[in-house]
């Protein structure tokens, strides 16, 4: 026995026609490939994401003439104006490591231990802290 | 190796059913003979070549020419897709009893007894072979590719494929004379 030319005989072998063709085309036309999906569909959804913001963003422009409601900047401005800073500095306390007695912040310059203030006392809390840190 | 292929590849790569088309058409009889030597039966072969090429079909986008040919990405999905054949049957590789089917499609083969008895029995004894041993033999003396291609193809080096195609050989001529 020629063992390599036995071997060499197998080339001969081929696949059934019938198969080959039916395979084909199930391989071609059978499934959609995912990268297709992924090609076509994905571009189209942000596409059409980005249109509808687009839509949402010139609506809202359009109904409120600009200024969305409830975030009109003069209305902000003066509700701001309006606010009666209150600094409430109260529970202040403060231990000494050395001899356990317990210093409040009137103790150092008089400063109040509760304080009521708006910015125009900035003074006050400026002196206050300038006392504190020493 | 197809005339061209590199430009092929690029536009099956593209999505052009074309293009996979011819890559298709050359490659799958050398497929579908490496499945069925492996196998031994006509339908099961048919089954996983037709997978070998769905695989290839779907992953195409993906695929990356890393120097190696276009053969050795078919033909290492043909090979996974024969490992899970066996491990899903858990077959312990049964030999077709009778006359082979394998044959009955095959054009050109010498109508002689002795012959075919011969090619029987190689074909019996090479389904028993190491799988590895399968695929050098295939490669090298049933598709008679080159030691390079063959090299590629089996990812290992040209010596290495020498090596193991001298032992499967050998492996093979065991084989065929205890029988």
């Amino acid at each position: 026995m020629n063992l390599l030319e036995n071997l060499k005989q197998f080339k001969n072998i081929h696949p059934d026609s019938g198969f080959s063709a039916d395979s084909r085309r199930r391989v071609l036309g059978g499934r959609i490939r995912m990268q297709d999906i992924l090609r076509t569909n994905v571009p189209m959804a942000f596409a059409t994401l980005a249109l509808g913001l687009l839509f949402v963003f010139a609506g809202t422009r359009f109904f409120t003439g600009g200024q969305v409601a409830g975030i009109d900047p003069r209305s902000l401005r003066a509700e701001a104006q309006a606010i009666d800073i209150q600094i409430q500095l109260t529970d202040l306390k403060y231990s000494s490591p050395d001899n356990g007695n317990e210093t409040t912040p009137a103790n150092v310059h008089g400063v109040k231990s509760s304080m009521s203030t708006d910015f125009s006392g900035g003074d006050e809390i400026d002196s206050a802290l300038e006392a504190l840190s020493e | 190796m197809l005339e061209g292929e590199g430009q092929i590849i690029r536009r099956a790569k593209d999505g052009e059913k074309d293009a996979f088309g011819l890559l298709y058409d050359h490659y799958q009889p050398q497929i579908y003979r490496f499945v069925l030597l492996k196998i031994g039966e006509k339908a099961e072969a048919e089954d996983i070549t037709h997978q070998v090429f769905l695989r290839a079909y779907e992953k195409m986008g993906g695929y990356a020419d890393e120097g190696h040919p276009f053969s050795s990405w078919l033909y290492e999905i043909a090979r996974n897709r024969v490992t899970d054949h066996y491990r899903a049957a858990k077959a312990d590789f049964p030999l077709p009893d009778g006359e082979s089917e394998i044959f009955a499609v095959s054009a050109g083969l010498p109508d002689m007894v002795d012959e075919h008895f011969d090619m029987e029995k190689v074909r019996g004894a090479l389904l028993t072979l190491r799988p590895e041993y399968q695929d050098v033999i295939i490669m090298r003396f049933v598709e008679e590719l080159s030691l390079q291609e063959a090299a590629d193809n089996l990812g290992k080096s040209v010596g290495a494929v020498k090596l193991l195609q001298y032992r499967a050989i050998q492996a093979l001529r065991n084989i065929i004379d205890l029988s």
